[in-house]
């Protein structure tokens, strides 16, 4: 356990001192044990935070999130077609705060001597630190793209003003039109996201704009759940026909792309010049910058012991969600949940003297080939014994089958909306 | 004010006591430290997802060799069942009451069905999209665990389910 500050030791006993008397030994323990720092309030950090309150309400939780309002990439691909608003994707912190979660809106910054700095220069000790950034852009690994140039051709891969930017761009696309997309080697944010925003795309197109096409210029050969998309594309799209709604130009075939013109409204890629009407980058991506300043994740990404999702570089502080390498988990925001609460039960475990507790984790990831055509995959995993990896439970998880009926496709849809708000209640604590 | 256990000595603490508190406070400390961990046992296989509290006055036995004294913390509602029914909560909604009619709440309901219907799930004897799948990651033991956990939960849920 990381060592208690001298300083808020002695604070945390000064204010034990004008408590008032009648309430005597408890008081000790809310001040002066368990204090834990959450650092980033996405799924992964609102997980873990909620997670500690329910199971140990007594434990001091403090969330710290840039943000007031965080807007959930899940589910934002409906955003981009006017299908739903931006506005319906955010969510407060309201619901962690009536958990008992004191939930602090400032940038983190750094890590100094058993404390969670921020830019504020605020300062927050902590016994146990659960770190869960998410994601930053790579933007100088593709030449020619910028936080600028992600203006004229959003990334729209974190939700907010981005979503809101390329839904306008696509509105605002004639009829005729083509939608290039690029799409990074892995491992990135949501594997599936960039082939289910295709699909949208393209039944957003066929609705309204039925000459326009949607071209994916890939970094990779394959990608995840490929056969249940181009399955879907096919029998939606003409997928593989002349005149198809969606091409996808593999790696091999010159889709990995080497430059961004921004400018010229073009993108270069092995297999030459691309122009679009609307261009989407999805760009190569590492560990949110608090786990890199930190120290946290020296490869780009922050490794840990897959028991307890603690840092295998920095003790007492655990991290969860995209940031991680969470060997086959993939980068979903349900598996940063399961992450997020696995690492409270872990802290707990450590912070009670308890012997540690482990369960299985679940990723369930579903994805949208038309509004109402959804597939998905699922996992059952749980860590080796030493903490080295995650493993698949053997004859568990999967995809979904091929060659459903629309029937069974819209019951994935209906699942995957009623996830959404369900996920929502249980990480953040929303009311229904 | 339930259970007690005792809990790692940390630097800071010794130096809240060092500081000096009032006698009460140290009194309770002490008294504290004298309640053995609750260990293993309240972190079993258990219902009803909280752990089993230990009575600080149930103990009448010499204190164990001079744990340092430090204040503890109470025992916390964390079971081996509510660990493994924590990632069900992403479909299945907080304490398993859904908040959204198709996926169904899971609180309240008999641990015999919902025993059945996850080993119907998992031997493919019931057709599912994807509940078979997870249900595939789950022995027996397992199974009767979560169905005794969520069978156990109030029906209406916490955060009040079905609104819609």
């Amino acid at each position: 356990m990381t060592a208690f500050s001298r300083r808020a030791a002695l604070r945390a006993a000064a204010a034990l001192l004008s408590a008032p008397p009648v309430s005597g030994a408890p008081f000790v323990a809310r001040a002066a044990a368990g204090r834990i720092v959450v650092v980033g309030g996405g799924p992964g950090g609102a997980a873990a935070a909620g997670a500690l309150k329910r199971w140990a309400p007594e434990l001091s939780v403090t969330l710290i999130e840039a943000s007031p309002r965080f807007f959930t990439c899940f589910m934002s691909n409906e955003a981009l077609t006017g299908a739903r608003s931006v506005d319906s994707l955010a969510v407060g912190m309201d619901g962690l705060r009536a958990l008992g979660v004191d939930v602090v809106f400032d940038a983190a910054a750094g890590i100094d001597a058993g404390q969670v700095v921020c830019r504020s220069g605020a300062r927050f000790p902590y016994d146990r630190c659960v770190v869960a950034p998410g994601v930053d852009f790579l933007f100088d690994a593709l030449p020619g793209y910028s936080e600028a140039a992600a203006e004229i051709m959003p990334h729209a891969y974190k939700a907010g003003p981005q979503t809101a930017l390329l839904a306008r761009k696509l509105a605002a696309a004639p009829d005729g039109a083509t939608f290039v997309m690029t799409v990074p080697a892995n491992p990135y944010r949501c594997p599936p996201g960039p082939y289910e925003r295709a699909g949208l795309v393209a039944d957003y197109f066929r609705r309204n704009k039925p000459r326009s096409k949607v071209l994916i210029l890939d970094a990779k050969n394959s990608f995840s759940k490929q056969r249940l998309f181009e399955e879907g594309w096919r029998r939606r799209y003409g997928y593989g026909a002349p005149g198809a709604l969606i091409e996808w130009v593999s790696a091999d075939r010159g889709g990995a792309v080497v430059e961004i013109d921004a400018a010229g409204g073009a993108v270069v890629a092995g297999g030459g010049r691309f122009k679009g009407d609307v261009v989407n980058v999805v760009p190569p991506q590492t560990a949110g910058r608090f786990a890199r300043d930190v120290g946290l994740a020296p490869g780009g990404w922050a490794a840990v012991d897959t028991r307890s999702f603690e840092s295998k570089i920095l003790p007492g502080v655990h991290v969860v969600g995209d940031a991680g390498v969470m060997a086959s988990m993939p980068k979903s925001a349900f598996s940063a949940a399961s992450q997020g609460k696995a690492a409270a039960a872990a802290i707990i475990a450590a912070l009670y003297d308890r012997p540690p507790a482990t369960a299985p984790l679940i990723n369930t990831c579903y994805s949208f080939i038309a509004p109402d055509y959804c597939v998905s995959i699922v996992g059952v995993y749980r860590s080796d014994a030493d903490g080295t990896t995650l493993r698949e439970l053997p004859d568990s998880g999967g995809l979904s089958p091929l060659g459903q009926n629309d029937d069974f496709r819209a019951r994935e849809a209906r699942f995957a909306r009623a996830w959404y708000a369900n996920f929502r209640a249980d990480v953040w604590g929303e009311a229904g | 004010m339930t259970g007690k256990t005792t809990s790692t000595p940390t630097a800071g603490l010794k130096t809240v006591l060092a500081a000096g508190l009032a006698a009460a406070v140290l009194a309770a400390a002490v008294l504290a430290a004298a309640v053995p961990a609750a260990g293993p046992a309240a972190a079993g296989t258990s219902a009803s997802g909280a752990g089993r509290p230990v009575v600080a006055g149930d103990e009448t036995a010499a204190p164990p060799p001079a744990p340092p004294p430090i204040p503890a913390l109470s025992v916390p509602a964390l079971s081996a069942s509510s660990l493994l029914a924590a990632p069900c909560a992403g479909c299945h909604g907080p304490a398993g009451a859904s908040v959204d009619p198709a996926t169904p709440a899971l609180a309240g309901r008999s641990a015999a069905t919902l025993a059945e219907r996850l080993t119907a799930f998992r031997d493919d004897a019931a057709p599912s999209t994807v509940m078979g799948r997870i249900a595939r990651g789950y022995d027996d033991r397992q199974i009767a665990a979560l169905a005794a956990y969520f069978a156990a939960l109030p029906a209406d849920g916490a955060n009040g389910s079905e609104r819609r």
